[in-house]
């Protein structure tokens, strides 16, 4: 299941938003519907990538902060808000990260390793599986966050354009690449 | 960054326990205080005459020759008279400039460096991978000095379609002569992943070749698209298997 059902919307959403934007940009008070959509997949998306619970909470704060502090920059480009609010996230998480305030973790689900053993075409068992895991903690960071947005969070590869600031094309074949490059490791 | 640490199968929070830990006076608490210095009056106040000020100054530093004149400016909140007067500039200002423009265009240098490949030339693009770069000389005048190195060129091995390593390629070209490495080299498989008007497809070919089905179906979805050929397996002059990089190409319909 996709860790992000409510990413992708008709245009008629995307309008409604526009019109909360260009309140809140008047008057912060009228930023709440937007924190309340878009509060708890943000925070997945943070919590996902972070161990403590508590510092994925603070990270999500700080982002719907600072968005609120640059929403005059924010301009409109036909995807959903969520998208910048995500670029936000990228930039809070990996700021944490610098900080040394967060340690990065990768949270995977045992069903969700067993798909990626098939995509590199691999036998599913328990020792496959310990290895996988192994393999995906020596990945480079790029090559990670696009195996987990494709292959944990199931995100498409439109939204992971958007998030990547990438064409959709382009995203696809950097998830290819990072794939091979995964497999390659498991191979050696 | 450090290595990254890994959780398997970590509990998960529901949604509601998510939205409890909603705050959004919180969020408001930093951005009001903000707001408020902004709307004020006195700020207004300040940024006007600021800005009043810098335009009058800007306007006295462009003009070269003025009236002497009284003006005066009202805005909204206060009046400012001004006095302007003559400035005295030369009647005849002389610019000089040295040197000459530089060249657009860059000059090339004396030993001129190619990339030799094992087919002849190709229409595009990327280089590949590993390529032996040969210094090629040319006499060009008889103080031309040739160079002392020279590097022996070996068989390219990378896989390539009518001469494409990456980029676009015509689909006529991708439907052609097929994968091809060098004359020792015979490709015997390979797979592809291409996406059709029914989604996304992976298939292994056993030869060098693209099916005719396959063509026909990324004619069909019409848009620029990659396809990505991996897995490409060939056996050399001595029978040998070797698995070969993959490349991936857009395709367009010419």
């Amino acid at each position: 299941m996709s860790i992000n059902p409510v990413y992708h919307q008709t245009e008629l959403k995307i309008e409604e938003e526009l019109g909360w934007i260009q309140r809140a940009k008047q008057d912060p008070e009228c930023f709440a519907p937007l924190y309340r959509k878009y509060h708890e997949q943000i925070f997945r998306y943070v919590y996902q990538r972070m161990d403590d619970e508590e510092a994925a909470f603070d990270v999500t704060s700080q982002v719907f902060m600072k968005a609120l502090n640059s929403l005059n920059k924010y301009e409109y480009r036909g995807v959903p808000f969520s998208s910048w609010l995500y670029r936000i996230a990228k930039s809070e998480l990996y700021q944490s990260f610098r900080d040394k305030k967060a340690e990065r973790t990768v949270n995977i689900d045992t069903v969700h390793v067993f798909h990626v053993i098939d995509e590199i075409e691999q036998d599913e068992n328990e020792e496959n599986k310990q290895r996988l895991i192994e393999c995906l903690s020596k990945l480079k960071e790029e090559d990670m966050q696009l195996i987990e947005m494709r292959f944990f969070e199931k995100r498409s590869y439109k939204e992971i354009g958007e998030i990547l600031e990438i064409s959709e094309n382009n995203a696809k074949v950097k998830s290819f690449r990072a794939l091979e490059k995964l497999k390659k490791i498991f191979i050696n | 960054m450090d290595k990254i640490k890994i959780n398997l199968d970590r509990e998960k929070l529901s949604s509601e326990y998510i939205h409890s830990k909603q705050d959004f006076k919180k969020i408001t608490g930093q951005v009001q205080v903000g707001n408020s210095i902004a709307k004020s009056t006195w700020f207004y106040g300040v940024v006007g005459l600021a800005s009043i000020t810098l335009i009058i100054s800007l306007t006295l530093l462009n003009s070269s020759t003025t009236d002497g004149k009284n003006t005066t400016l009202k805005t909204q909140q206060n009046t400012i008279h001004t006095s302007i007067e003559k400035v005295a500039v030369p009647a005849t200002a002389t610019f000089s400039m040295t040197g000459k423009p530089s060249s657009s265009t860059p000059t090339p240098d004396k030993n001129e460096v190619r990339v030799k490949q094992q087919k002849a030339k190709t229409e595009t693009t990327t280089q590949p991978e590993k390529v032996i770069i040969e210094e090629v000389t040319e006499q060009k005048s008889a103080n031309y000095q040739p160079l002392e190195k020279k590097v022996v060129v070996e068989p390219n091995y990378m896989p390539h379609v009518a001469g494409h390593y990456a980029g676009d390629i015509a689909l006529s070209k991708l439907c052609g002569k097929g994968i091809e490495i060098n004359e020792s080299v015979e490709i015997q498989s390979f797979k592809l992943y291409y996406s059709t008007l029914k989604g996304d497809k992976t298939i292994l070919v056993k030869s060098n070749q693209f099916p005719e089905e396959v063509c026909k179906e990324i004619k069909a979805f019409g848009l620029d698209q990659m396809v990505f050929i991996t897995d490409i397996i060939g056996t050399d002059e001595l029978g040998v298997k070797h698995q070969y990089t993959s490349l991936n190409l857009t395709t367009y319909i010419d």
